[in-house]
């Protein structure tokens, strides 16, 4: 089951000091299909990383139920994203030498021995579950499409409560797009997880439960989908 | 002043093991104050015995025995209060590798010379019971068939391959 | 402490330098990865930069090896000579220079020396301690190959007894070394001084008949011809040290009248001690002089090992700087997958699992070019020993000792631990810009 998340008062400080985002308040519950949308520039990816917990310096409080990311050390960050967020990207960042179960079973190299086995197993139901067999192919070969389902089998095979995805369509054709949010959002719904995207594309955020707006570094508007 | 106690204080530092050595026999004192370098025993004569400063195990040691007597005179070996053991060994290069033999004894026909030196023939003293430190002076008894002689050993530098008097004669 | 490591047999001393060189290495791998699996992504990035991986392969390779072929060709060098000098234990000579008389008698690179006299030769061959005094006739050649004179004993004590054929029985009779040109059964007219300044017509009519060869000792004998010396007197028109009521008589005893000089007497003790009571009687002023091979070549060695000192300073110079400017490419390479090092923190990966990757990466390149550079140096030595070998007839066999391995090793450990550097740069950058880049 997804967690429900609480921001408030949320400031991130650009490189001049200035802040480049600002957020009075917003909460998401649990299992909740949010969108982020906004010019490009707007703050989208900023909001996503200090939701994610990757950002150093920001004030204020992302509280995922008890955890307030922003309040935990370093280490203990970096613990509650391997045990409970999942992230995509527009470019997947897989290693292209690899075959798909190595890129979806990545995150078993550094997951405590005994979580090991088991990550493996949910990562090839993932895998399968995404419509990708086993294959001795290294994911090189890939179509667009395929790797950003790797991508999501890696995301979630440690079963991360959370997803956040940055752009997962951008790199993609219409086509190949409409099927993986189709997966993406079937997949979110039937585990409950809370999936939270930034996007720039119309037929994702019509599928979310709920958008957020950010135009520069505000929230301008939410709206149910 | 303070100056003047610190280079008397180095002074008496450098000399005390010249100080601590202990030179009640074997060898005179010349002219110039300088210890004697050669020991003589009935046509015997001990010329320069030296060895190198170390702080190893073992330690070579090296002098000229020269027989001016009529009859053969044999090394038979060293004795050292300093050292658990010694002996007499002989250089060998075996696959290239430097190694002292231990030998038994070396006769030294009368009229000729015995020259102990570097990588050819020496007194190996083993089990040290203290460092060797340039500039000391050492003693040792040094074991022929005309039986024992007191002399005494002068510690040159850890890379000397000769003794510091090379070149004079005596 | 110090006592107890002079005890232990140098092997176990070898093995435990080799040890505490790896330790350190073994002990950082060992807290970097701890409770990690990194192997996929390290051959994936093994996988991904494979040519720039070959190039620093090659280069760490090329460097270490050479350091490494230098010191094995060198101890081979030495262990070549000091085999060649083997059974020459003493050598009594005219006084004059020891190194000239060393390179006439082992080395077979005589020069014009004076002679002995039969009584000295007669005094040495005498001495109860002696079991053989060979005398030693350079100065003849036959197709670049040294003609020696000397006595039939020297034959079996320099090959240790093992030949072809029989020894000489009459003057005109040979026994050719195993790389002589000249087998059983062929004749040859030595020519008179070696090399373009040889004589060919100078003996005219002597012909010498091959009835023995002798097996390869390694040496530069093994080229030599060997004859009896009485052959080189009677061919320089000298008398061959017997009486003519003799006969064709070889080998002592001579008659000292009669005996017309020899350049050098090779002198085997009967017990090691001896030797050095001999040389203590054939050191004579201005009628003998009398020297130890071996000494004159550790002599020699001593010079050479600040020569190879040096040289060693040097190569671990370069060494130094092949593994600077790898670790220098290492960083650039790992700048290019930052993007997905960010992505790993992002997952939840910890900072210590990224340097370890990375520095994993980076070891593994190091120890495949520190092997492989062991085998380059190997491959070296031994191009080069072939080389030493036939210019020299020096029997030189290069192998990897525990010096090259112990370079290799520190080699492997010094940049080992610097690579940590550019591994530790990695994850300081915030995970933000790194998802950006």
């Amino acid at each position: 089951m997804g967690l429900a998340l609480t921001v408030e008062g949320l400031v991130v400080l650009g490189s001049d000091n200035r802040p480049i985002l600002e957020v009075d308040s917003f909460a998401l519950p649990r299992g909740a299909l949010v969108g982020i949308s906004g010019p490009s520039g707007a703050g989208k990816t900023t909001l996503l990383h200090a939701i994610a917990g990757l950002i150093q310096h920001a004030q204020g409080r992302v509280c995922w139920e008890e955890a307030d990311l922003l309040n935990l050390g370093e280490d203990a960050r970096t613990r509650f994203r391997a045990d409970h967020i999942g992230m995509i990207f527009q470019d997947f960042l897989l290693f292209d030498e690899l075959g798909p179960l190595a890129n979806a079973t990545l995150t078993a190299m550094f997951h405590p021995r005994a979580r090991r086995a088991p990550l493996r197993k949910r990562a090839g139901d993932l895998l399968g579950q995404l419509g990708l067999p086993e294959t001795p192919r290294v994911v090189g070969s890939f179509s667009g499409g395929e790797r950003q389902r790797v991508a999501i089998a890696r995301a979630l095979a440690a079963d991360a409560p959370i997803l956040l995805a940055d752009e997962p369509t951008a790199s993609l054709h219409r086509e190949a797009a409409d099927r993986l949010i189709e997966d993406l959002v079937e997949l979110a719904r039937t585990r409950g997880t809370t999936l939270i995207a930034v996007s720039h594309d119309q037929w994702l955020l019509d599928r979310m439960d709920r958008v957020i707006t950010v135009r520069d570094g505000r929230l301008a508007s939410e709206g149910a989908a | 002043m303070t100056r003047f106690f610190l280079a008397l204080g180095a002074l008496l530092f450098t000399a005390s093991p010249l100080l601590a050595a202990d030179p009640d026999h074997g060898h005179d004192h010349n002219a110039d104050g300088e210890v004697s370098h050669v020991f003589e025993q009935a046509g015997l004569h001990v010329v320069h015995p030296w060895t190198r400063a170390t702080s190893g195990r073992d330690a070579l040691i090296f002098m000229d025995l020269e027989n001016e007597g009529d009859a053969p005179i044999t090394l038979l070996g060293a004795h050292a209060h300093w050292a658990e053991s010694a002996e007499i060994v002989g250089f060998a290069l075996e696959n290239g590798e430097e190694r002292y033999l231990p030998l038994p004894s070396i006769p030294v026909a009368p009229g000729h010379d015995l020259v102990l030196r570097p990588k050819e023939v020496a007194l190996r003293l083993s089990g040290l019971s203290e460092a060797l430190v340039k500039g000391q002076h050492l003693d040792l008894e040094l074991q022929t068939s005309l039986g024992e002689l007191e002399i005494d050993v002068m510690v040159e530098a850890a890379d000397a391959t000769n003794h510091g008097h090379a070149g004079h004669s005596h | 402490m110090e006592d107890i490591w002079f005890r232990l047999p140098p092997g176990i001393q070898d093995g435990l330098v080799l040890v505490a060189l790896v330790l350190p290495v073994l002990a950082l791998a060992l807290f970097l990865l701890r409770g990690f699996a990194p192997g996929p992504l390290i051959a994936a990035l093994l996988r991904r930069f494979r040519w720039a991986n070959a190039v620093f392969v090659a280069l760490i390779a090329i460097s270490v090896g050479m350091g490494i072929g230098l010191i094995a060709q060198e101890r081979g060098l030495r262990v070549g000579m000091a085999h060649a000098a083997d059974k020459f234990d003493l050598v009594v000579s005219a006084p004059g220079s020891e190194m000239t008389m060393m390179l006439a008698s082992v080395f077979l690179q005589p020069s014009d020396v004076p002679l002995l006299s039969g009584a000295v030769y007669n005094e040495i061959a005498g001495h109860e301690n002696v079991e053989i005094a060979a005398p030693l006739a350079f100065g003849d050649s036959y197709q670049g190959a040294s003609v020696i004179g000397t006595i039939a004993d020297f034959v079996p004590y320099l090959s240790d007894g093992r030949m072809e054929g029989r020894i000489w029985t009459t003057p005109f009779e040979a026994i050719a070394g195993a790389g002589a040109p000249v087998d059983i059964g062929e004749s040859f007219t030595p020519a008179h001084g070696h090399g373009d300044g040889a004589d060919g017509d100078e003996h005219e009519g002597v012909v010498f008949t091959v009835v023995g060869k002798m097996a390869r000792t390694g040496t530069p004998w093994d080229k030599a011809i060997l004859i009896p010396v009485e052959a080189v007197w009677r061919v320089h028109g000298l008398a061959d040290g017997h009486r003519v009521s003799d006969g064709d008589r070889l080998g002592p005893p001579f008659d000292a009248a009669l005996f017309p000089g020899t350049p050098a007497i090779v002198v085997h003790a009967s017990a090691l001690w001896a030797n050095y009571a001999l040389k203590s009687e054939f050191s004579r002023d201005r009628e003998t002089m009398a020297f130890f091979p071996g000494t004159i070549l550790a002599n020699l060695y001593g010079i050479m090992g600040d020569l190879r000192r040096a040289m060693s300073l040097m190569s671990v110079v370069t060494q130094v700087l092949v593994a600077a400017s790898v670790l220098l490419g290492l960083s650039i390479l790992t700048r290019l997958v930052q993007r997905q090092t960010a992505m790993l923190r992002a997952l939840g990966a910890p900072r210590r699992f990224v340097v370890a990757v990375i520095w994993s990466y980076g070891v593994t390149l190091l120890v495949l070019g520190t092997v492989g550079g062991l085998l380059v140096g190997w491959g070296a030595a031994e191009l080069l020993s072939r080389v030493v070998t036939s210019h020299t007839d020096i029997l030189v066999r290069a192998s990897l000792g525990w010096s090259e391995v112990h370079l290799a090793a520190a080699f492997l450990a010094v940049t080992s631990l610097l690579s940590l550097v550019p591994a530790l740069a990695i994850p300081r950058q915030p995970i933000t810009e790194g998802l950006r880049a």
